[in-house]
């Protein structure tokens, strides 16, 4: 089999069932692919390539027996650093942990090995997930697969950068402010902020305990739906996971969009945050193929995109203070200047603050839940910009600004990035679908439906091994 | 004021913020972070709505805790 990196692990494990691929097959292969590339994209913080193939040998021997231990059995994924393998540093790319070893698995780590995954390596992130490229920490950003020199998004930015360069099929990201749906839209691959309460985030390093949410990310929608299945699902050991039995989040995911009401909320990217003439015109065309697809599209109005980052902002800073106030007291030069100047706000916000933006979150939790009375999906700008030069620091961290992502950690409801076309300069470009509460089956279905009218999906930024080794 | 006595009066701003908030280390290594970090949050204080009914009952951050 040809060109096994850029597999799907729907289409691996159908490979898998076929007898047409074999787990040490693949695994080889795609080792050999991050030795080739990684110097230049630096996805990976660490790989363990030793125990990823053991776990292959094993998945080789348990699944031609027929004995399957789950449904992503010998499917390779990677995983943020900032979520705990047992044994195992969790660095969060940072100074501050970089001896930090995990003493467990993260709940969702757990799950992916009872599914029968197996574990490439830990992947680069923003410093905790809250800085930005940075280049006086540990590790290199990771890079932009489409172009070295673009952002790759963040803050899972080695997560999408090791999707988008097919070093693995499926990865897993977590989510404060837009930190999975941001990278995923830039390097072009997809990824779903689940509901609040869906995926336990036990194990995995907090930025902000209301804001958190951990999700999977990977080439192809149904992808995310088989990853999903196996992540989602109560956990007693995070206080806020959500009690109740867990559904095939892909069981309605061929049934098209015939009849689905779409709004599409134009004034975020119109009016609230004028997006680039690009990412406007690529909304503009994925709204004309769902209403082509058969669903009902119209304009819907939610409170002003400002209303929501003021709101989340507070929240943001205040939470992720009472977590990095003592290290930033004893320690402030080991973090990187672009997460110093992130978390120090928390500093000086008071009680009062905090709470008055809890109150605001309820109302516009109202507000998009009533706007859910008359659509089944909204429809949302990602980003408002390409991805920047990564080298331009003011560039970097003005359109890092500009999204239409905060709502939806601070409102609880799923949304998912996919790649809605490529801009002038053959960067990815992505828009948001974004459902009721618990509604990720729904949501999935619309983005399945939408890439399997444009094939975006099926768009891989032009890797050349000549290139990369000459950056190296 | 003077463009002198601005900058003075400023970073005697940052000095007392910093101070309060026992970032010591930070008011004599990073300053001017501390110093955006203080613009930042005048500007999130100017941005925030007013809320109409002050007995609204915030978004509860988490569920009831479950049983281990």
């Amino acid at each position: 089999m040809s060109d096994v990196h850029w597999l799907t692990a729907t289409q691996i494990v159908a490979a898998y069932a076929e007898r047409a691929l074999s787990p040490v097959e693949l695994v080889h292969s795609l080792l050999d692919r991050i030795q080739a590339f990684d110097t230049g994209l630096n996805a990976f913080i660490s790989v363990d390539a030793e125990r990823a193939l053991a776990n292959a040998h094993l998945a080789e021997i348990e699944i031609s027996s027929g004995h399957m231990r789950g449904p992503l059995h010998g499917v390779p994924v990677c995983i943020k650093d900032i979520i705990d393998i047992a044994g195992q540093p969790t660095t969060c790319h940072s100074k501050i942990m970089v001896d930090h070893l995990a003493r467990e698995d993260a709940v969702v780590v757990a799950r992916l090995r009872a599914a029968g995954a197996i574990i490439i390596g830990k992947t680069a992130l923003h410093e905790f997930a809250i800085g930005g490229p940075a280049h006086d920490l540990p590790f290199p950003p990771a890079r932009n697969p489409w172009n070295v020199r673009h952002h790759a998004g963040g803050s899972s930015s080695g997560t999408a950068s090791a999707l988008a360069a097919g070093f693995v099929p499926l990865g897993v990201g977590t989510d404060t402010g837009g930190s999975i749906r941001n990278p995923a839209g830039h390097c072009g691959v997809t990824g779903i902020k689940p509901t609040y309460g869906v995926v336990p985030r036990h194990g995995v390093f907090p930025l902000c305990f209301t804001l958190d949410h951990v999700g999977p990310m990977a080439r192809s929608v149904p992808d995310l739906a088989l990853l999903m299945d196996s992540l989602a699902g109560h956990s007693a050991a995070d206080p806020a996971s959500v009690p109740g039995p867990v559904r095939s989040f892909g069981a309605d995911i061929v049934r098209g969009v015939r009849g689905l009401r779409i709004g599409l909320v134009r004034h975020f990217h119109e009016f609230d945050m004028v997006a680039s003439e690009e990412v406007v015109a690529s909304i503009d065309e994925v709204a004309r193929v769902l209403a082509e697809q058969g669903a009902l599209v119209r304009d819907v109005q939610l409170p002003r995109l400002q209303d929501f980052s003021e709101v989340h902002r507070v929240i943001f800073h205040s939470e992720a203070w009472a977590i990095h106030s003592k290290w930033l007291r004893e320690r402030p030069e080991d973090y990187s200047g672009i997460s110093r100047r992130k978390l120090l706000p928390g500093a000086f916000l008071y009680a009062e603050d905090y709470v008055r933006a809890q109150q605001r979150r309820s109302q516009l939790i109202d507000a998009v839940n009533d706007v859910f009375r008359d659509v089944d999906v909204l429809l949302v700008a990602n980003s408002m910009d390409p991805a920047c030069d990564v080298s331009d620091d003011g560039e970097c961290i003005r359109t890092y600004a500009r999204h239409a992502r905060a709502p939806f950690n601070l409102t609880g409801h799923p949304a998912l990035a996919v790649m809605s076309g490529l801009s002038k300069d053959g960067l990815p470009l992505s828009v948001q679908l974004v459902g009721r509460p618990f509604d990720e089956s729904v949501v999935l279905r619309a983005g399945a439906a939408y890439e399997r009218a444009t094939k975006w999906n099926e768009f891989h930024p032009p890797l050349n091994l000549e290139k990369h080794r000459a950056t190296r | 004021m003077t463009a002198k006595g601005e900058t003075g009066k400023q970073a005697a701003t940052v000095f007392l913020f910093g101070r309060d908030a026992e970032l010591a280390k930070v008011v004599a290594h990073f300053p001017d972070d501390l110093a955006v970090a203080l613009q930042s949050v005048a500007r999130i204080r100017a941005a925030a709505a007013p809320l109409a009914d002050v007995t609204t009952e915030p978004w509860p951050p988490m569920q009831t805790r479950s049983v281990k």
